[in-house]
């Protein structure tokens, strides 16, 4: 009954999200209709539709809980003796259950912005709500025709066949919802666009008004890359976090793309240029994000991620994709033309460099979108199997993104308009050094190859860059307290990435890697550390049986007993490595037990792989620190007009008077006088 | 104007700069213990305490010489396990892979380039085992993609700068 119910209120949602987008998109003429009554309904139903679908994921979730193995989905991907909150994970551990979960979060930002949307006019609002029901209307078709995870099996098995082991982990239970609140928030900025497009009212209100949604999703994507990469480091047993592959670049070319956004928005209110390539990378970013799904789901490429696979449901994805991305970029291309371009600057300037991080942003998304689908190019063109790796994707990102965060530390010390770099440079000498002496540091001390000893220079160089512009504020009369959140929130995000730049230099270049063999009772050396066998036992759990490896590591930094185990899962008929790791404050001391050896007549021996990962946590903290200033960013409240923002550079008084550019008033204080009531 | 810069040098930022880069730096290169011989300077030498037996040998033993092992591992990473999904052999633990582990560490023995290795691994399996990209032919476009899309783009935004530029620039008549 409870699936019933629940397949009965997505329907309802469904319907909803129809009136949603009716009401939204249906106004009359400017002049007639303030789109004050659109605006309600349509975010009334967007409201209603969020609870809808609320209801119906929660039946879908008890039918988990309880195991009830009636409904179909449950039986293919859940089992009795499954943990209960591997029993709830396993909801959106699956085609259809993410897919219910990918149309709550997306009705989520409908409701959303329906209560907090502010600062557009309520036309513009109105037909955002309605864009956002369009784009609501096809999830749901897709979800409940073609993906539907309401279907019942009769007569009921009495038990279910597992959820993949690989994914019964409380990090990978937190990484879909976390990932789909980034990728599918990017679906709010482009509704914004679109409907900032047909309305004709792309301007700096309107950028302030999408700045903190497209904050928002940047962040929540932040998280959930960072927690699936945190998952393969630890659970897939290599020791690996990043793979360049195809599943982890579908969600990081929609990642780049919104890092690029939520810089280009930022040009666009503080400024209002910017404007057409501002709507265009909200648009970009969400097709990427869709093309993505496409990617993940249709197995057009292989990938040690690969899960819910399903072709034709796959292609159906890249037909929604070409649709909405269609309809955008044809109102784009019509509109685009009467789209004004804002006050001209300088390169020198802080537009140009944010201009500067925008062009190698967009080049890295393209690069690595080309290298992920090269393989099927040649694969359609010549008819030749190509693998495009990481020697590829490292060869190509990494310099792109050197250039980046050279220039990093610049662009918040300038001044719109125009500026010098030689003066801007006189602040940064300290950073500059610190990051000098961290490549020397790094080269004579740790014996770093040469590019990782740059890359941790470059990561010093943007935290004490960052570090000094902060002082620098401080220095200039105002409270740190008092920084405005998004000024905290850019800088954190700063410091964020340097500590990941210096954390995945230091981690691939001077990572150490020893594979042994031991049978109990043996000890062998794994570079400064002493591994012994004292036994491997047996074990048991709750859905799985398990060989535990008890060794006795001793060495620097760590004397004492590490526990890796493998797994056996008989539903699934599945092994998993269960990795042990020790903190050893410099890195991770990172043991996985491999298989066992077996001669006949001597006792069975077993591959012990030891891992020092140096600075690892350093990516981790870094991601974190990205994400949280993201969010900062997005909370920052939105300052009145009137008072002088201290970003706009409290030092930015006096001297680009001579130039005559830098100086001009926004493009949108204009327009959000219109707009008072 | 002037005083907040000297004063900025004389004040805080230069003390938390400091601090935060001898911080890193610390972290990132000094600290003496466990970062210093992460198999570096060590490997070669006898780092091995119990020496491996005929009973005992170590799994896949890696080369004698530190910087051809360097090699083989990176190498490793290059090459695609072909049993799996989108693996390279450094990272695979089925069967197929260690025997292509193996393999690589054979050719280095041998006195066989980088270059040498790949190829007879792409003749062997096809070009699919290689992560690397060829770069001849469409590889070659997919190398060069990169610097073209940023010449393009500096093109494009040259030319737009200029032509909104353009108007502004009226020619005054002086008669």
């Amino acid at each position: 009954m409870v699936i019933e119910i629940a397949h009965a209120v997505t329907w309802l949602a469904f319907g909803l999200a129809l009136y949603q987008a009716v009401a939204g998109l249906a106004l009359r003429g400017p002049g007639v209709d303030d789109g004050r009554e659109a605006a309600l309904l349509s975010g009334r139903a967007a409201i209603a539709s969020f609870w809808a679908t609320g209801i119906g994921f929660m039946g879908l979730v008890w039918s988990f809980a309880i195991s009830d193995f009636s409904v179909q989905l449950v039986t293919l991907n859940s089992h009795t003796l499954k943990p209960m909150v591997y029993k709830i994970a396993g909801t959106w551990g699956n085609h259809e259950g993410s897919m219910l979960l990918w149309c709550w979060v997306l009705t989520a930002y409908g409701a959303a912005a329906a209560v907090w949307l502010k600062g557009v006019d309520n036309r513009t609002k109105a037909r955002t709500l309605g864009v956002q029901g369009l784009l609501t209307i096809g999830f749901f078709a897709y979800l409940l025709l073609a993906s539907s995870p309401f279907t019942r099996l009769d007569p009921a098995p009495f038990q279910g066949g597992d959820l993949n082991p690989l994914l019964q982990d409380l990090a990978l239970a937190a990484h879909p919802p976390l990932l789909y609140m980034g990728y599918v928030g990017l679906s709010l900025t482009f509704s914004l666009a679109a409907a900032g497009l047909i309305e004709g009212k792309v301007d700096s209100t309107w950028a302030k008004a999408a700045r903190p949604w497209a904050l928002a999703a940047w962040s929540f994507l932040t998280l959930g890359i960072a927690l699936g990469s945190y998952w393969a480091y630890y659970e897939l047993g290599w020791g690996g976090w990043w793979f360049w592959d195809p599943v982890e670049n579908a969600s990081f070319i929609p990642w780049l793309t919104a890092a690029a956004l939520v810089h280009s928005i930022a040009v666009t209110e503080k400024r209002g240029s910017f404007i057409a390539w501002t709507v265009f990378l909200a648009v970009v970013s969400f097709c990427c994000a869709l093309f993505g799904a496409f990617l993940v789901r249709s197995g057009v490429l292989t990938s040690v991620h690969a899960f819910a696979l399903d072709p034709e449901r796959g292609f159906l994805l890249l037909g929604g994709l070409v649709v909405a991305g269609g309809a955008a970029f044809s109102l784009f291309a019509f509109r685009a033309a009467s789209l004004k371009p804002g006050p001209e600057f300088a390169l020198v300037s802080r537009e140009g460099f944010l201009g500067l991080n925008n062009l190698a942003l967009a080049t890295a998304a393209a690069t690595v979108l080309f290298g992920t689908i090269f393989p099927l190019i040649t694969e359609a063109t010549l008819g030749r199997t190509v693998s495009v790796g990481a020697p590829y994707f490292n060869l190509t990102f990494a310099p792109l993104m050197a250039v980046l965060v050279v220039l990093m530390p610049l662009a918040p010390l300038m001044r719109w308009g125009t500026d010098n770099v030689a003066t801007i440079m006189g602040r940064l000498w300290v950073a500059a050094a610190a990051g000098v002496g961290a490549v020397i540091g790094t080269l004579a001390l740790a014996g770093a190859p040469v590019w990782a000893a740059l890359g941790a220079g470059l990561g010093v160089w943007l935290v004490a860059g960052s570090i000094t512009d902060l002082a620098r504020r401080r220095a200039s009369g105002i409270k740190l307290l008092k920084l405005s959140r998004s000024v905290w929130g850019m800088q954190l995000a700063h410091i964020g990435i340097g500590l990941l730049a210096i954390g995945a230099s230091m981690e691939t270049g001077l990572r150490f890697e020893r594979t042994l063999q031991l049978a109990p009772g043996q000890s062998l050396s794994a570079g400064p550390w002493l591994v012994s066998l004292d036994d491997v036992r047996a074990g048991e759990g709750p859905n799985y049986y398990a060989d535990r490896a008890f060794l006795k590591v001793t060495g620097p930094g760590y004397n004492g007993e590490m526990v890796p185990e493998r797994r056996f899962y008989p539903a699934a008929q599945m092994p998993t490595s269960e990795v042990s790791i020790r903190k050893l404050g410099i890195g991770d001391l990172y043991v996985a037990l491999g298989d066992p050896v077996r001669q006949p007549g001597t006792e069975p021996a077993w591959i012990i792989r030891v891992f020092f990962k140096p600075m690892i946590d350093f990516v981790y903290w870094g991601c974190l620190l990205i994400a949280l200033g993201a969010g900062l960013a997005a909370f920052d409240r939105r300052r009145a007009a009137r008072r002088v923002s201290e970003d706009d550079g409290g030092l930015a008084s006096a001297p680009g008077a001579s130039s005559g550019l830098g100086h001009a008033p926004p493009a949108g204080a204009a327009a959000t006088l219109e707009q008072a009531p | 104007m002037k005083r907040a810069h000297s004063a900025l040098w004389a004040r805080s930022p230069v003390r938390h700069v400091l601090a935060v880069a001898v911080l890193l730096l610390a972290v990132s290169g000094l600290t003496p213990v466990p970062l210093a011989p992460i198999g570096f300077a060590q490997t070669s030498s006898g780092e091995v305490v119990q020496k491996p037996t005929a009973a005992n040998p170590a799994a896949e033993a890696p080369l004698p010489d530190h910087k051809d092992e360097m090699r083989a591992q990176a190498l490793m990473t290059e090459i695609r396990c072909v049993s799996c999904e989108n693996e390279p052999i450094s990272q695979s633990g089925s069967d197929i892979a260690v025997d292509m582990r193996i393999l690589v560490r054979e050719k280095i023995a041998m006195g066989l380039s980088d270059g040498e290795i790949r190829s007879w691994f792409a003749q062997r399996y096809g070009d699919f085992v290689l992560f690397r990209p060829p770069s001849e032919g469409l590889g070659m476009l997919l190398w060069l993609f990169p610097l073209g899309l940023l010449g393009v783009a500096v093109m494009t935004i040259l030319a737009i700068r200029r032509q909104a530029r353009a108007p502004q620039s009226v020619p005054v008549d002086e008669t």
